[in-house]
């Protein structure tokens, strides 16, 4: 019989929807509880949260949804939380999917696998795991999730993935906290382990407005350094300003304030059975239980995903787009408003140009451009990581844990100032 | 002749349906996940029509 790769079926499969309506992809949160207390965690609550518990979806309306997705022609099917195995019937919700023919990825921290669900997983294996490590020592770890015998339990749970050869991944969120382990955190996974590791320098608000998480954010500077650490990083981005810089800004060519796949292709679910854009993207969302998800996607989501910009900021006619991770659902959580430039992503994004020594066209009023008021802080950073000063290899755990900023006022679980907390 | 396919009236000629064995190689996946690393290992979060939120 004839073979084809992966990698060309699913390119193949998303060529095909280019420009296309249709949710093949689909995000399901199936808790907000974790058994960890993550600093920079942008919606974790209390295991022992039972207003939490009590609104998720049921075993049955998970039945139930994925009969709808079925239908609606998804595919491509994310678990994540929370942890999904904070809940008891994860695995037979899951194991429903796979009945389906779901090709599943599963988000876990790892701490809760025991061999019992790794055998079961190799009974049932999904498509990928993806474990979120925190530190390479006991102390950063725990100093992240706050929980004594984490740092123990996750290192268990991947000893299980990995012994049963699981299609495992690694990954880790870059913290003040842990940023001086994430080169051993790369060795372990990459040399140690074998497996793929990854890691991601952004940090977002909790979805409940608090500002919280952006007190162990990276800095611009510090993001960047880890970005252009390795060889790869640094072609990368300069594959990315090339392609940029050699065609019209993209957003330019769109109207709507959406302008990824989210609602085109893919949508999120959340624990509570509302369906959103993405799992970010939490300030219009809709229920799901009562009307349905076809009803859902093709009315009300389709109007948000539809909805014009309403005026002209200074990311529409930005050539360096490829390298900032400015989006509606980042303005959102950052500045209440899907619009507004988050000042971080485009400091973030301006500091990748200058150390690749990508040229950024002027667009409009932006103070990281040349003549700004931030465009001298910016050559000086882009300074010290050219020329080594800031060396990742050689970065240092924090002296203290700094109290969080930002969060004055903000009671437990959110702000109390949008009308939805 | 039988068995030959031939472009008729302009339209895509028919082609007998294959079937194909695909080997599931996450490591071979064309998109990332939101909330972390796009193809090609960085981080740079979701980009237009290559925004994914699940790895695919």
């Amino acid at each position: 019989m004839e073979q084809l790769s992966y990698g060309a079926f699913s390119t193949d499969l998303h060529q095909r929807q280019t420009g296309q309506r249709a949710p093949t992809q689909v995000s399901i949160e199936v808790t907000r509880r974790c058994p960890l207390e993550c600093q920079h965690c942008y919606n974790n609550l209390p295991m022992g949260d039972q207003d939490a518990r009590s609104r998720e979806m049921t075993t049955e309306e998970h039945f139930k949804m994925l009969d709808e997705l079925v239908d609606m022609g998804c595919f491509w099917l994310l678990y994540t939380g929370g942890e999904i195995f904070a809940r008891k019937d994860f695995l037979e919700i899951y194991t429903y999917a796979k009945q389906k023919g779901f090709l599943i990825t599963l988000f876990t921290n790892g701490t809760l696998i025991n061999e019992k669900i790794a055998d079961y997983l190799v009974e049932w294996p999904p498509f990928a795991i993806e474990i979120t490590l925190y530190g390479r020592t006991r102390e950063t770890y725990e100093a992240l999730t706050m929980i004594p015998g984490s740092y123990d339990r996750c290192l268990r749970g991947i000893k299980l993935l990995k012994e049963r050869n699981l299609p495992l991944k690694l990954k880790t969120v870059a913290t003040s906290i842990n940023k001086h382990e994430v080169v051993a955190m790369r060795q372990f996974a990459e040399e140690e382990l074998g497996v793929e590791f990854k890691i991601d320098g952004q940090i977002n608000p909790r979805i409940d407005c608090s500002q919280s998480p952006l007190a162990v954010r990276l800095t611009p500077e510090e993001v960047v350094a880890l970005d252009m650490h390795t060889p790869k990083g640094v072609s990368e981005y300069r594959r990315l300003a090339k392609h940029d810089l050699e065609r019209p800004p993209n957003l330019s060519q769109v109207d709507t304030l959406y302008f990824c796949g989210g609602g085109m292709e893919s949508f999120a679910i959340n624990a509570y059975g509302e369906m959103g854009i993405c799992v970010l993207s939490q300030q219009e969302t809709f229920d799901v239980r009562q009307a349905g998800l076809k009803q859902a996607w093709e009315h009300s989501l389709h109007s948000v995903r539809m909805r014009k910009r309403s005026r002209v900021t200074k990311c529409v006619e930005c050539r360096i787009q490829s390298l900032c991770a400015m989006c509606p659902a980042n303005g959102e959580m950052e500045n209440g408003d899907r619009e507004t430039p988050v000042s971080f992503l485009c400091n973030v994004a301006h500091l990748r140009a200058m150390v690749i020594e990508a040229e950024v066209p002027t667009h409009g009023e932006c103070e990281f451009c040349a003549g700004g008021s931030e465009h001298g802080a910016l050559v000086e950073s882009a300074r010290r990581i050219t020329s080594r000063e800031i060396d990742v290899e050689s970065w240092a755990g924090p002296q203290q844990i700094l109290p969080i900023l930002n969060n004055v006022g903000v009671a437990a679980g959110g702000c109390g100032g949008c009308g939805r907390h | 002749m039988k068995g030959e396919l031939r472009q008729v009236d302009g339209k895509k000629p028919y082609e007998p349906p294959s079937l194909k064995t695909i080997n599931l190689r996450p490591e071979e996946a064309v998109l990332g996940h939101c909330k972390t690393s796009t193809g090609g290992g960085i981080n740079i979060g979701c980009q237009f029509f290559t925004c994914s939120s699940v790895g695919s």
